[in-house]
């Protein structure tokens, strides 16, 4: 199959700067790599179920989707929408017992109305008002019993759909109203990047397919059946769908006898592979209407309309749950480069000199005088955006000006790979790793490859605290690259070290006096892979941040606590654990293999059971099924079937203790004071404190200036004219052992 | 003279008494007595009263003892009230104000030992984000 591209990009679409003319072929029985391409400003992991409660996650930016089973924690995002029926049109969440929503959150989701951080949060559904787009069916969310946990809920993304019609663009609707009236609503998505086999990258808005019949999203398209809708097929409508900016997805609503419709981009070619059949009716396949052909981009308003537009979400009984704020429509619509007006005042989505957008944006009379690759779009209408944006590699961050060297310096973007040895990231259990350990143990065992082995020098376990800077790239050993099917490797590069802040956390005053500082109250932070850290008690009244430094090839960290920009703690810890190699020589390897492990064909990465239990992870599986899994002793994996050699070596690895892993993810910080559950009120002092032992004043005043009770210290009395020795003395006496002063007569 | 009889309802260490005026009557001086601790005649009948002023003293006092005398004489005795009697200047001193029951003068970052404190602690918390994150880690693999 084969995509033009010439006709992309379109104008605004600036995460299509890094597309190529050139014509790309792949074979849709080869799997694609797609990874979530979005801000790294607002985004979390980006975490959605499929059908089978496997979550994908997304390590944002540009890492690879990992389809993990594990059970629901803290954060995750589940939205399954039986649409319109539990929808309230202005934008105000809905809950229906039935069909659950199962968002794990701070909240009582029986609730109408969600305030997140005192933020509205609207939710807007999935299904559409105008037939066709019904979504759902009875079948009850497999979370429902989370639906009352108690999680702080964060908005990683933002879905929702648009009407097919066109007509009625929720993207206008939003920015004039601030609303959507309806359903019509637009569906931002974050743009994934897709790579293909020749390591062309496409950057495109996600979209993912739903309500199919055949879950399957491992499998091939099946061009016959049309019940299989692989990562190629799903690929296929993405890049159709892309291109059409009103269109979202229909569900459920086709009845039988619907003919099969091909899709066409028309735009971009004719993709004959790509057919979705309706089903019966009441069945769940999605399908998409070729009767609406490509628009004529130039007819299209840009500054009315936002594209692409898609809903996003898995099957129709494990949607995702969109939530959002302005700001973080705001931001979507600029992670995609696009440009957009909000009360008539235009921002354009900031783009770095590689093409790839951030989420942060820019107003249009700013853009030239920004750093920006847009900065030199002045015409937003026709075609004179530059598809072919050289790559320039990121620039390491200078330290800032640091006029009291207490700026820490960054690690992030220092350069990797540039001396003798190079670092490749990945999930747990990404195919890549099995690739290399399959690839390596396909070698003959000669002399040359069989000491490759030694060049593996490291291989951590990591969970940092923010995603690995990495490039595409291709594995490569000493110079040689190991072929899996007849094909490079392909696994990113890190080439930076994650820096990220969290915060700022504001510690309130509970006394608002000194009750509130040292050494009545003191304050500690717990900083996650560090632990417990003492923080001087100024920081109560104030905000405090929290700054992890990582460096990935010693696998530690450094949390920096800043107080209002000035760090007042610093802890370090580790984020990572040592999967060492060590060279063995074993005996049969038949033996090996019959017990399950894998002959030394996948010897490369090869784990003991001991792995598991070193880390603990909050899923129902540990590492080790999933490690295991991936690095082959578990069932699936072709064994190799050797001849017994007793010359081989065997890399394998034993993992230590990952204890630093096996602790409190949060930040807490634990504020330790007086206790003052006696005292309900503020000042928090017993009753008639003040009338009758007074506050500390230590304040020059005139006696008519207070109110109730003073008791003044060496008063000077010269000032009263007519009163004898005695009666000065007296009122002296009286000022210093307590007066009440009273409000004079009128 | 002329004194003025009251009733105050104020304590002795307050600045601007309250007082409710009973009567103006004449007053003799009893024989010879100080300012500060006078006795003085008044020709008097009503209600009870607990502080006089003596106008061409400029004073006021609080009623220590009362004697009845022949007829409607009563002899009262009292102690010179100089809070009251200077109220005014007393007002206008520039004082060093240690304690206050006003909060608008109340030094709340200063340590202040008369404020009971427990032994016992109160926790409270702030939680913060989720650093680690959820999901089963990056594997990062070194080679030469």
């Amino acid at each position: 199959m084969q995509i033009n591209t010439d006709v992309y990009p379109e104008v605004g679409y600036g995460s299509y700067s890094r597309w190529t003319n050139e014509t790309i072929d792949y074979s849709a029985s080869e799997p694609l790599e797609h990874s979530i391409f979005y801000s790294g400003t607002i985004s979390e992991n980006v975490q959605f179920c499929d059908e089978n409660n496997y979550s994908y996650i997304a390590e944002a930016p540009n890492c690879a989707f990992t389809v993990t089973p594990r059970e629901i924690v803290k954060g995750d995002i589940f939205f399954i929408k039986d649409g319109y029926r539990h929808f309230n049109f202005n934008g105000e969440w809905a809950y229906n017992n039935t069909y659950a929503y199962n968002i794990v959150t701070e909240f009582d989701i029986s609730q109408f109305y969600f305030d997140l951080d005192k933020l509205t949060v609207h939710v807007y559904d999935l299904s559409q008002a105008d037939g066709g787009h019904a979504i759902g069916n009875a079948t009850t969310m497999p979370f429902s019993e989370y639906r009352n946990k108690t999680t702080e809920y964060k908005a990683t993304h933002l879905i929702r759909q648009c009407s097919h019609n066109g007509v009625t663009s929720g993207a206008d609707s939003f920015f004039k109203y601030k609303n959507v009236a309806d359903y019509s609503a637009v569906n931002v998505v974050p743009m994934i990047r897709y790579v293909f086999n020749d390591k062309t990258t496409l950057y495109l808005p996600f979209c993912m397919l739903n309500d199919f019949a055949n879950p399957d999203w491992q499998g091939p398209i099946n061009l016959d059946s049309y019940t299989g809708f692989g990562k190629f097929g799903a690929a296929m409508a993405d890049i159709y769908l892309a291109q059409y900016p009103y269109i979202g997805k229909w569900y459920n609503g086709w009845t039988a006898g619907t003919a099969a419709q091909r899709v066409t981009m028309a735009n971009c070619g004719a993709v004959d592979s790509f057919v979705i059949k309706a089903g019966a009716a009441g069945q769940q396949v999605a399908q998409v209407n070729n009767g609406y052909q490509m628009p004529d981009i130039s007819t299209i308003d840009t500054d009315k309309y936002c594209v692409p537009v898609f809903v996003w979400g898995t099957r129709w009984d494990k949607r995702i749950a969109p939530f959002y704020t302005d700001e973080f429509i705001m931001r979507y619509f600029a992670s995609s480069g696009l440009r957009f007006k909000v009360d008539d005042v235009m921002y354009i989505g900031y783009m770095d000199a590689n093409g790839q957008c951030n989420g942060n944006y820019l107003l249009e009379e700013d853009l030239a005088d920004s750093d920006s690759a847009n900065k030199n779009i002045t015409d937003f209408t026709g075609s004179s955006y530059d598809a072919n944006i050289p790559y320039v590699p990121p620039v390491p961050p200078v330290p800032g000006d640091d006029e009291d060297n207490t700026d820490p310096v960054s690690t992030a973007g220092a350069p990797f790979g540039t001396g003798l040895a190079h670092y490749y990231v990945t999930t747990v259990d990404s195919q890549a790793l099995t690739q290399i350990s399959e690839a390596m143990g396909s070698w003959d065992i000669d002399a040359t490859k069989k000491d490759l082995y030694r060049n593996l020098i490291s291989c951590k376990i990591l969970k940092p605290p923010a995603g690995i800077p990495s490039t595409p790239s291709v594995f490569e050993i000493y110079g040689v690259k190991p072929q899996y099917n007849g094909a490079d490797i392909t696994i990113p590069a890190v080439n930076g070290n994650p820096d990220i802040s969290f915060g700022p956390y504001t510690i309130s005053r509970k006394f608002n006096d000194f009750r509130d500082y040292a050494p009545y109250t003191r304050a500690e932070i717990f900083l996650p892979y560090c632990g417990w850290c003492a923080l001087p008690s100024h920081v109560v009244g104030r905000s405090v941040s929290v700054s992890y430094f990582t460096d990935v090839i010693a696998g530690t960290v450094k949390a920096v606590v800043f107080c209002e920009a000035n760090p007042v703690a610093e802890a370090a810890g580790v984020m990572a654990y040592d999967i060492p190699f060590a060279a063995q020589n074993v005996g049969a390897k038949i033996q090996a293999a019959n017990t399950g492990m894998l002959a030394y064909g996948k010897a490369a990465l090869q784990l003991s059971a001991g792995i598991g239990q070193a880390v603990a992870t909050k899923g129902k599986q540990g590492l080790s099924s999933i490690v295991n899994g991936a690095f082959g002793v578990a069932a699936g994996y072709n064994q190799l079937s050797m001849a017994a050699n007793e010359n081989y070596t065997e890399i394998s690895g034993k993992a230590g203790d990952g204890c630093a892993l096996a602790g409190i993810d949060t930040i807490i910080i634990k504020i330790v004071r007086p206790k003052y559950g006696a005292y309900t009120t503020p000042p928090y002092v017993p009753d008639g404190f003040a009338h009758t032992v007074g506050f500390l004043s230590m304040k020059q005043a005139k006696v008519s200036a207070a109110s109730g009770l003073i008791l003044c210290d060496n008063v000077d009395t010269s000032g009263i004219g007519k009163a004898t020795d005695a009666e000065r003395a007296e009122i002296k006496r009286v000022l210093e052992t307590g007066l009440y002063v009273n409000n004079p007569p009128e | 003279m002329t004194i003025t009889l009251y009733n105050n309802s104020s304590a002795y260490n307050t600045l601007y008494k309250s007082l409710d005026k009973v009567k103006e009557v004449t007053a003799e001086i009893k024989g010879t007595c100080s300012v500060d601790n006078p006795t003085i005649l008044i020709d008097y009948t009503g209600p009870s009263f607990n502080y006089f002023y003596i106008s061409e003293w400029e004073r006021y006092y609080r009623v220590t003892n009362r004697q009845a005398g022949p007829g409607q004489t009563v002899a009262i005795t009292g102690q010179s009230d100089p809070i009251e009697s200077f109220a005014a200047g007393i007002a206008n001193l520039d004082v060093m104000i240690v304690r206050s029951e006003s909060e608008a003068l109340r030094s709340p970052e200063l340590a202040d030992n008369m404020i009971p404190l427990e032994s016992d602690m109160q926790i409270d918390k702030v939680i913060g984000d989720n650093v680690i994150g959820s999901g089963n880690g990056m594997i990062v693999i070194g080679v030469i």
